[in-house]
């Protein structure tokens, strides 16, 4: 009845229909009660309308307080004013009031889920809460706020593929999947979601779909540079080392000024132990990225490898200090520092590489040590 | 965790027979301090001997090695030098050495010789660590652990999981000097084999050519392990120094299982250390100056292990093409893997890679037989031609499942020469000897040693495929008492015995 109701205020076509619909229902024995309630309805729907566009007169000219206001007014006089709720909304949003914007479109989708410009608002004011929960280090708010406005949007790409990132950025990878895989049935060629399912498969090591994915993606947008690096990171992974080249060529010939294609062609060079290969790529990293960590920490396991250890230990030393998490930093440093025979400093970096390892374990792995059921 | 598996010729008969080890049952919740006792047959560690017609029979009632414990590994030496092989069965609460009595019976002389050990003993290996002619016994403990109700994983239903060892704390191996008079002592803090770690695999070889045995741990997610022997007897932990004690990358691995031999033909002994999905099994090529290169992206290891989880693993030549190829039991270590991880399984099939030359490895298993399709919790491995034929069979076992008998059918046409060294000045097993023996493709080397893999113990006797030569130009040993021997041109297709000469 309620959705009913929803249909009879916002038109009057619907109003009409309704209307002959419940006459020819009661007959006429209720004509004069249903007359009367039908009466009753439009000189409020009638009110009510021109207040909601009054508000919205408000909200144009930026007086969004006074709009709010006088809307919230209404909803209070009339909690089942869907166009006020709905209004309520798009100032609130506007307002970045994205919990009670929530909460206003969620009235109308409760009595319409099918409403477009409540649904829109619901997945906006979604994003919106979410990613500020993120900037303020919630993460698990930010999920919930997804999970609930897809209860009420289930089959929005935009808010399937935000959902699939957050889940994805707390390794939910289950959720991750599911949700983006959804979005990928929605729209099959809707890049932002092929990109982020790959991603997730990535996160979750199904490579051969990632890569599927990456590629399907690449088709749609084939000069996407950051892409081409993807696949190729992946590729590297696989240790298909000649396809990983290719792709990490093609994103650097499509992106010049960019360091990570070169940092990991030079990590493809380091592993086949191609050492003059390496040292050039890291060069090139360095070159416009001079703090890399990845690259300094490259340079001196090669200067290590060529049992250089002053150099190594000079670009360790920056290596751990730009990259404070990278054990491979902190493990070579370790082990240049024993072979300058600073035994007691190379104990320390050895024993912050395993505090760093044993925490990335935890982090990657998930468990907790906690008294059973 | 599995349990392990030996490849021996107990009896003398000249066939391999086969030891398997078993656990004890468990109640859930089982108490802390339990030492799970084997409550009945099912539990029974088996020895089964081989038969002339290739078959074989149960004997362990007959021989006594039931076992009481929750036994894991297994070890063959012979420690008394009296022709008989001995077994050193390790396990949780306590472990077990048998004597050999040569008769087809066992004594259990745990209690007299002083190895019973205690806590949470994994992988052993028979070495003589001082050359005095008689093997001692090096026991790796895998952590601090006992039956406390801990919850790993997540809470959903089914979701629990084995928790991570770093959970638990590291321990120290054992090393038990030979008395000679049937006794041990043991003697790892004097010798520095007591850095804790978190012991599953142990292989030994003289890495540095110095002329003492050295041994490699592989350690569970934390550093590996490599004990230098030093001119005085003792040992240093040097791994990080070697670089083996991580991987390319800098970072630590879940090592399981590992063996030393050389697989590229310089006459230095190799590497390699299996581990977790994902971590790609490490081959550490040896460079001669006291380190390793991290070989497995330049082998084309890295490629094929990269979603696979390996335990036992040995060194061997299945094709007699004169190169060292690798087979290695799989599956992951958590059983409900997939429900996390899909594209991950639990059971995998066995693994083979074959060893291309040039330090170079290609899967071989899709090409080797339907047995490389079936998926099994894999762990322990031990390798010996069952069947003398010339051709390494091996045996796996697998968590919760049967041990399964893989016999080698490869066609090659290549030739092959097996040695048995029998040490008379150097321990009679002659383990740490090292072979060369010289093709027209060039010389290849073999350490002698019962261990590596993992919880297992191999045929002890070497065996080197000759290619299409049908003889070996040449056969050098060096026996551990730094006795050398000359062989000669030394016939192909035969199984010889090689004495210790005395000088």
């Amino acid at each position: 009845m309620s959705l009913r109701s929803g249909a009879l205020l916002n038109s009057n076509k619907y109003s009409y229909e309704y209307r002959c619909g419940l006459a020819a229902s009661f007959g006429a024995v209720g004509l004069f009660l249903i007359a009367a309630i039908i009466a009753t309805s439009l000189n409020a729907q009638s009110s009510s309308s021109g207040t909601v566009e009054q508000a919205r007169a408000l909200a144009v000219s930026g007086q969004l307080a006074q709009a709010s206001e006088m809307l919230a007014a209404i909803v209070s006089r009339d909690p089942r004013n869907l166009a006020a709720w709905e209004e309520l909304g798009q100032v609130q949003l506007a307002q970045s009031l994205n919990d009670d914007a929530m909460k206003s479109f969620e009235t109308v989708l409760k009595a319409n889920p099918h409403s477009p410009p409540a649904g829109a608002g619901e997945v906006r004011a979604a994003i919106a809460s979410a990613l500020a929960d993120r900037a303020a280090g919630n993460a698990d708010r930010a999920l919930a706020t997804l999970a609930r406005a897809k209860g009420y949007v289930p089959d929005s790409v935009e808010l399937l593929i935000a959902f699939g990132l957050q889940a994805d950025s707390m390794q939910i990878y289950k959720d991750a999947e599911t949700a983006l895989t959804e979005a990928h049935k929605l729209e099959p060629q809707n890049p932002k979601a092929l990109y982020a399912l790959a991603h997730v498969e990535l996160d979750e090591q199904m490579m051969g779909e990632a890569e599927a994915n990456l590629r399907a993606y690449l088709k749609i947008n084939p000069d996407d540079a950051s892409a081409h690096y993807g696949l190729g990171h992946l590729l590297y992974m696989l240790s298909k080392d000649d396809e990983a080249k290719t792709e990490l060529e093609r994103s650097i010939a499509l992106q010049p000024h960019q360091t990570e294609s070169y940092y990991e062609l030079g990590q493809i060079a380091l592993d086949a132990h191609d050492d003059a290969a390496a040292k050039a790529a890291y060069t090139k990293v360095l070159a416009s990225a001079p703090n890399h960590g990845g690259a300094l920490t490259g340079m001196g396991v090669l200067s290590y490898r060529a049992k250089d250890y002053a150099a190594a230990e000079s670009y360790l030393k920056q290596a751990v200090v730009y990259a404070p998490d990278y054990v491979t930093a902190h493990r070579y440093y370790a082990m240049t520092l024993a072979r300058l025979g600073q035994q007691e400093q190379s104990e320390r970096e050895m024993a912050l590489a395993e505090q760093l390892t044993e925490e990335q374990n935890k982090l990657r792995h998930g468990y907790t040590l906690r008294p059973g059921p | 965790m599995g349990s392990g598996v030996a490849l021996f010729d107990y009896d003398n008969d000249g066939r391999l027979d086969v030891f398997l080890v078993n656990g004890a049952p468990l109640s859930d919740p089982t108490p802390s301090g339990t030492i799970p006792r084997k409550t009945g047959p099912l539990y029974w560690n088996r020895l089964y001997h081989q038969k002339k017609d290739g078959t074989f029979e149960d004997v362990t009632e007959k021989a006594g090695l039931q076992g009481t414990n929750y036994d894991m590994g297994v070890a063959v030496g012979d420690y008394d030098n009296d022709g008989f092989e001995d077994l050193y069965v390790t396990g949780y609460g306590g472990n077990h050495l048998y004597h050999n009595n040569g008769n087809g019976t066992f004594t259990d002389v745990t209690k007299e010789s002083g190895t019973t050990g205690g806590g949470w003993s994994t992988s052993a290996a028979w070495v003589d660590l001082d050359n005095d002619g008689l093997l001692d016994l090096v026991v790796l403990r895998y952590v601090k652990w006992d039956f406390e109700d801990l919850w790993c994983g997540e809470k959903r239903p089914g979701y629990r999981s084995y928790c991570h060892p770093d959970v638990f704390p590291a321990t120290t191996p054992l090393a038990y000097h030979n008395d000679g008079n049937g006794h041990f002592t043991e003697i790892s803090a004097k010798l520095g084999l007591d850095k804790p770690g978190k012991g599953l695999g142990i292989a030994l070889a003289d890495f540095d050519r110095d002329g003492r045995i050295d041994l490699a741990v592989a350690n569970d997610s934390m550093v590996e392990f490599l004990y230098h022997q030093k001119s005085n007897g003792s040992f240093e932990e040097q791994g990080l120094m070697a670089q083996i004690a991580v991987d390319g990358d800098g970072r630590t691995y879940a090592g399981m299982g590992i063996d030393a031999q050389d697989y590229n033909d310089d006459g230095l002994p190799d590497l390699v250390i299996t581990n977790l999905a994902n971590q790609k099994y490490a081959l550490y090529r040896n460079t001669g100056d006291g380190s390793f290169d991290y070989a497995t992206h330049v082998s084309g290891v890295g490629g094929i292990t990269m979603l696979h989880s390996g335990w036992g693993t040995k060194f061997f030549d299945y094709n007699n093409d004169g190169l060292k190829d690798l087979i290695i039991a799989q599956g992951h270590d958590i059983d409900n893997i997939e429900l996390t991880y899909p594209q991950l399984r639990y059971k995998e099939p066995l693994l083979l890679m074959r060893n291309m030359g040039r330090g170079k490895f290609a899967d071989a298993s899709v090409s080797s037989g339907d047995v490389f399709k079936e998926a099994w919790a894999g762990r322990g491995l031990a390798v010996g031609d069952l069947d003398n034929d010339g051709r390494e069979d091996f045996v796996v076992t697998t968590n919760d499942g049967p041990a399964y008998v893989i016999h080698n059918e490869t066609r090659s046409g290549n030739h092959w020469v097996t040695l048995d060294l029998v040490g008379h000045k150097s321990n009679r097993d002659a383990i740490g000897a090292e072979i060369k023996v010289t093709t027209s493709r060039g010389a290849q080397w073999w350490t002698v040693s019962t261990a590596g893999s993992y919880l297992s113990s191999s045929d002890k006797r070497a065996h080197f495929g000759l290619g299409s030569d049908d003889h070996a130009k040449s056969i050098e040993i060096l026996w551990p008492s730094g006795i050398r021997q000359q062989l000669g041109e030394v016939k192909g297709d035969q199984m010889l015995r090689v004495d210790e000469p005395a000088k």
